[in-house]
């Protein structure tokens, strides 16, 4: 009788499961389509000629096949000093943030944390109100920040945020029996945050890892603000600089040098992007390695 | 009496006692927001005052009445306009809320690593893209001369209307093309989540002869709901700031009646003349009413489910 | 175990509340303490012996200014070699520290400089620092009436020769805190109609001269196949970008070369040109034009980079007729195909051009200024002063004389051409400040310049000669005071924004009658008439 009901319910289970996968499959195949056409008209577009994208001539292939918009934007030396600035600012800052907010994290994860919903809304305050560019500037210099590498690392690194986000994990993906049974243990906090809490919180350390890495990667401002040396400038700035950003400024330079320059800002404004990004585009596959499943097997039994 | 008070305060001593090492995780960022973000926090007085740079923020004085650049605000013009068309895109985009999380559950579901990998790369990537260059890539597609959109129209038989210029369509395509953008990254959120649950409970759910859709029904999605509200709490904690370079680089004369926002608008006030102390009633002002609204969401969120932020 | 994270805990927090202790208490008493009274004259009597008033060297031992100025987009520092610059630190012995922002997000590194308690000693460029940002500084900066009398010859001549040159600068208070500049050889007309005459070649037409032939000769650009690559429906006669130029309604009467939406009439009033008559009917024109497919439909939705690709269309030329400074600063590769033509005439037979009969943007200023944390002010104004002479001026606006410009014999001067692959105008900028900066240039010296009148500057003087009798009076380059500056703003975003929405509107869609007396009620709810009145009181005031 089992056997039978068995054999009944795998059927019924492969016929309707085929369904859903290949509806599954082709949903995926149009939003693929779709989501990937901005990213292929970047890519083509700065192989392109500039006249050619602007009039939408542009689809499916390069027109006017140009490597111009890579060697005018490569011509400028200072992007190879951005690019050494900005993997070290995103390295530190990168183990900086995560150890910071991850462990900020856990302990405001714990309920029997005393202080815990006081401490939470002082941090979630902050996310809120805060004084503004000129006291923060001001601040900064009375710490000799101003115009040092610490800067671009340091102060900033707290993202209540990602706390919240990684408070939540531990809230819900640690079991407290594991707490229970350390405790039983003779375990301390510290330690049991470290060596186990640590090794099943694989995923979320990702994430932030990928949040924060992303973050100062593509940050700008805060070098615009706090940096004076052009030769401490993350990619970013520079690439900023590079191109014309603020269109405003058009009205005003009436001579042909402002055409010129938005001519070469509009070739550039492509291969800025590849240039820019392609490296930490890559990052995510090594963070997707910690996205398996079964992290947590055998950590709670019974 | 003294009996009990001694027994509890000694047990809060205990507590705090056993809670140390824990502390000391909590000092880095206690530390770093007191000086850096606590410190400069007088800054907030400068919405209340007639703030002179070189007499700095403590120096100015005082705005006749304290309320005035409030009041100022209100009694505008652009007052009405600005915040319904803030609310209204950002509500709009709360509602959109759940397709990361359905975009999460369906690759999760896909049997074929090599295809899911080459899927979640590639619906991540977008959201590295400028904004600038986005925006013009969608004015450039939305074009009824030159772009993808008119000649679709056109071949259709129709004219193709100018997308771009008409002030209705103007939330429709800031928040779709925002998850065209950012619906991958959104996602990886969830997907870590998802990569969290117990195997052994898909597991009990096939014995049990749960179908796909039946798992992510009672498995899946219980298992991201703690994920999903709170990132839902902490956007409701966003209603009233909508950012400022995406709208500004959409917006146009046709369609400025549903563009202006408030933060456009403190934009156009501050460049003509850095009115600082306006513009900071007006940032003031919108942080109140977000943080008022975050408040009231999580008391909800408390009240029907575990879930809270504090 | 326990015990050692209490000690820890117990010593890190001690550090910690150590360091963030330290921080206090420094906050904002940096900025009260710099007064400048008392140094200066502590340090002028120091300087005497190094210090000279007249002749070169300006100081015997070397002394180090820090000068800012602003440049547009990325233009980099390359002007510090200009040659007289150089020659200018060597004879005066004065070193320049150089610090040069870029304007792309200057607003934001505005405020935190001007808060942060510190300038350099000297400001430079009329984009720096704005009349709103020195009147709510003042005390950031000194009265220079002293020093133009003592110690600078050169600036206080000009002064004497050109009026207004003090005119504009003089603050509420009736002091000097900025100096001008005065370009030279600078055209008179702004804008100019500029159409296609290939085009009209090829199409058999004659130029037009008012605004139904004018009419006429787009609706044939739209009609026929006036490029001549056989597709008669590719050719944009009229085409924008975020908007319409509101230099099409010159022939109505319209200029604006301020942005102030403000023209002044012959008997000393203002009119808000948004509410006259004659723009009620160059808007209806407008819409014809419009209805009929003669301006582009996205010209109000797409931005530059598409408007310039079609001027700039890789095949044949697409755009027929715009308002732009000269034929080949728009159109690329087809450059040769446009002309100026001769301002076109409107409905009551006359024709007007946007411009200012003393020379467009001729007089400007806040182009110099001097801070209280400058040490040696006579020392500044006496450096700055040597910028005030007609050589010096022309070589800080095109570019030292042996690369850019050559010096004759007979005392004339002229531009070399540039280097081959570079523009003028880039060349120009990248060999001197240009348009930022000190500068003045007498009627008498200006006829020593020859400008070449087929290309660069000269050009524009040469084209400008054919609409000069018709440029209008603009509203003159008014300083106002502090509360109305804090007004303006509020009321012009909102005005402002809704004057170009109903034109957009009223463009594409007409109903410019039906809606003209909402129109006219709204702008003045929104305040319109507060508006004038600012506008009013502030050319009075210039006037006088």
């Amino acid at each position: 009788m089992q056997k039978k009901l068995n054999n009944k319910n795998i059927v019924k289970k492969s016929g309707g499961e085929k369904v859903f996968h290949f509806i599954l499959y082709l949903l995926s195949g149009v939003i693929l389509l779709i989501v990937v056409y901005p990213l292929w008209f970047v890519v083509i577009a700065s192989f392109s000629d500039p006249s050619a994208v602007a009039s939408g001539k542009v689809w499916l292939w390069p027109q006017g096949f140009t490597l111009d918009g890579y060697r005018e934007l490569l011509r400028h030396d200072e992007i190879w000093i951005g690019y050494w600035n900005t993997i070290l600012y995103t390295i530190v800052g990168t183990l900086i943030g995560v150890a910071v907010n991850v462990l900020a994290a856990y302990a405001l994860s714990r309920k029997d944390l005393v202080g815990r919903r006081f401490i939470s809304l002082m941090f979630i305050f902050t996310m809120f109100f805060n004084g503004g560019l000129v006291p923060t500037f001001l601040t900064i210099k009375d710490f000799h920040l101003y115009n040092t590498f610490w800067v671009m690392v340091l102060p900033f690194s707290v993202s209540v945020y990602n706390i919240i986000v990684a408070r939540t994990f531990f809230e819900n993906s640690i079991p407290s029996d594991l707490n229970d049974a350390a405790k039983i243990d003779g375990c301390g906090n510290l330690r049991y945050f470290f060596s186990i809490v640590m090794p099943l919180s694989k995923a979320v350390l990702a994430v932030i890892g990928l949040w924060t890495a992303v973050g100062m990667w593509n940050s700008y401002f805060n070098a615009l603000v706090y940096l004076k040396d052009a030769d401490r400038y993350p990619l970013q700035l520079v690439l900023r600089n590079i191109l014309i950003t603020n269109n405003l400024q058009m009205t005003f330079g009436s001579g042909e040098a402002m055409q010129i320059a938005l001519r070469l800002s509009n070739l550039m404004r492509y291969s800025v992007i590849i240039v820019s990004t392609l490296p930490i585009m890559c990052l995510y596959p090594f963070a997707q390695k910690y996205f398996n499943k079964g992290v947590m097997i055998g950590a709670v039994k019974g | 009496m003294d009996k009990c008070k001694k027994i509890r305060k000694g047990n809060l001593c205990l507590r705090i006692q056993r809670n140390l090492g824990l502390y000391l995780m909590l000092l880095p960022a206690v530390f770093l927001l007191i000086c850096f973000s606590y410190r400069p926090m007088y800054g907030v007085l400068i919405a209340f005052k007639d703030y002179r740079a070189s007499e700095g923020i403590l120096g100015s004085a005082w705005a006749e009445p304290w309320y005035k650049y409030f009041q100022k605000f209100f009694v505008s013009y652009q007052f009405k306009t600005t915040i319904i068309n803030t609310l209204t895109i950002t509500l709009y985009s709360l509602l959109v809320f759940p397709v990361p999380i359905v975009l999460a559950l369906g690759i999760n579901q896909m049997k074929n690593g090599k295809y899911k990998k080459f899927f979640q790369t590639v619906t991540y990537m977008p959201h590295f893209i400028s904004t600038v260059v986005m925006v013009g890539l969608l004015t450039l597609l939305l074009s009824p001369g030159s772009g993808i959109f008119g000649a679709i129209c056109n071949a259709l038989g129709f004219e193709a209307p100018n997308l771009m210029g008409k002030a209705t369509a103007f939330k429709h395509l800031y928040v779709w093309s925002d998850i065209w953008q950012h619906a991958g990254w959104d996602s990886i959120i969830y997907l870590a989540a998802l990569s969290g649950i117990d195997p052994s409970l898909y597991e009990a759910a096939t014995v049990d002869g749960a179908s796909s859709l039946q798992k992510i029904r009672y498995v899946d999605i219980p298992m991201l709901m703690p994920t999903a509200v709170i990132m839902l709490i902490m956007r409701a904690g966003g209603l009233m700031s909508l950012g400022f370079e995406k709208v500004y680089l959409m917006q146009n004369d046709l369609n400025i009646s549903a563009s202006e926002v408030i933060s456009t608008y403190v934009y156009k006030i501050g460049v003509v003349n850095t009115q600082y102390s306006y513009s900071a009633a007006i940032n003031l002002f919108s942080t109140i009413v977000n943080f008022m609204l975050l408040i009231l969401v999580n008391r909800i969120s408390k009240s029907v489910g575990e879930n809270s932020l504090w | 175990m326990r015990k050692v994270t209490k000690k820890a805990l117990s010593l890190v927090l001690a550090t910690a509340m150590t360091i963030s202790m330290a921080g206090c208490g420094k906050d904002e008493t940096e900025q009260t303490q710099n007064t400048p009274s008392g140094e200066k004259t502590e340090q002028a009597g120091q300087n005497n012996e190094n210090f000279n008033e007249t002749g070169m060297p300006i100081v015997n031992e070397p002394i180090t200014l820090t000068v800012l100025t602003t440049r547009w987009g990325n233009m980099g520092d390359s002007f510090k070699n200009n040659e007289f610059l150089k020659q200018l630190e060597e004879e005066s012995n004065v070193k320049i520290e150089w610090q040069v922002q870029s304007l792309n997000d200057w607003s934001e590194q505005k405020g935190i400089m001007l808060a942060g308690g510190e300038l350099p000693d000297i400001i430079m460029g009329f984009q720096t620092f704005n009349d709103a940002d020195i009147m709510n500084n003042l005390d950031l900066f000194i009265p220079l009436d002293d020093l133009v009398e003592n110690y600078m010859p050169n600036y206080k001549q000009a002064l004497e020769e050109m009026p207004d040159l003090k005119n504009i600068a003089t603050f509420p208070d009736g002091h000097m805190y900025s100096m001008s500049k005065n370009l030279p050889l600078r055209p008179v007309s702004c804008n100019q109609p500029i159409i296609n005459k290939q085009w009209l070649d090829n199409l058999g037409l004659q130029e037009p001269t008012n605004i139904e032939e004018l009419y006429n000769v787009l609706k044939a650009f739209k009609e026929q196949d006036a490029n001549g690559n056989g597709d008669p429906n590719d050719e944009i006669p009229i085409s924008g970008a975020k908007g319409l130029s509101m230099d099409l309604l010159n022939p109505f009467g319209i200029t604006d070369i301020t942005g102030y939406k403000l023209l002044v009439n012959d008997d000393g009033t203002l009119t808000y040109y948004p509410t006259s008559e004659q723009y009620k009917e160059g808007i209806k024109w407008l819409h014809k034009l419009y209805e009929e497919g003669i301006i582009d439909a996205e010209a109000f939705t797409q931005d530059d980079t598409m408007l310039s690709a079609k001027r700039q269309d890789p095949n044949v030329s697409r755009v027929g007729f715009e308002y732009a400074w000269t034929p080949d600063s728009n159109f690329g590769q087809w450059s040769s195909e446009y002309e100026v033509i001769a301002p076109i005439k409107g409905p009551d037979g006359k024709a007007y051009t946007g411009g200012d009969p003393n020379g467009v943007s001729s007089i400007m200023r806040n182009e110099v200024l001097i801070t209280k944390f400058c040490e040696h002010p006579e020392v500044a104004a006496r450096w700055i002063d040597a910028f005030y002479t007609g050589e010096a001026s022309i070589q800080n606006f095109w570019g030292g004389i042996g690369t850019v410009i050559t010096k004759h014999d007979d005392g004339t001067y002229t531009l070399n051409d540039p280097p081959e692959g570079t523009s003028a105008d880039s060349w120009y900028w990248d060999s001197s400040l240009r348009d930022f900066g000190p500068k003045y240039i007498s009627k008498e010296f200006e006829k020593n310049v020859i400008l070449s009148p087929s290309s660069g500057d000269g050009l524009k003087v040469e084209l400008s000669k054919i609409a000069e009798d018709t440029v209008t009076t603009p509203y003159p380059n008014v300083m106002f005071t502090v509360e109305e500056n804090e007004e303006r703003p509020t009321l012009t975003t909102d005005i402002d924004k809704y004057v170009e929405s109903t034109r957009a509107l009223w463009i594409t869609e007409g109903g410019i009658d039906e809606g003209w007396d909402e129109y006219i009620q709204q702008l003045n709810a929104m305040g319109l008439e507060r508006l004038m009145q600012i506008y009013t009181d502030a050319y009075e005031r210039y006037i006088q």
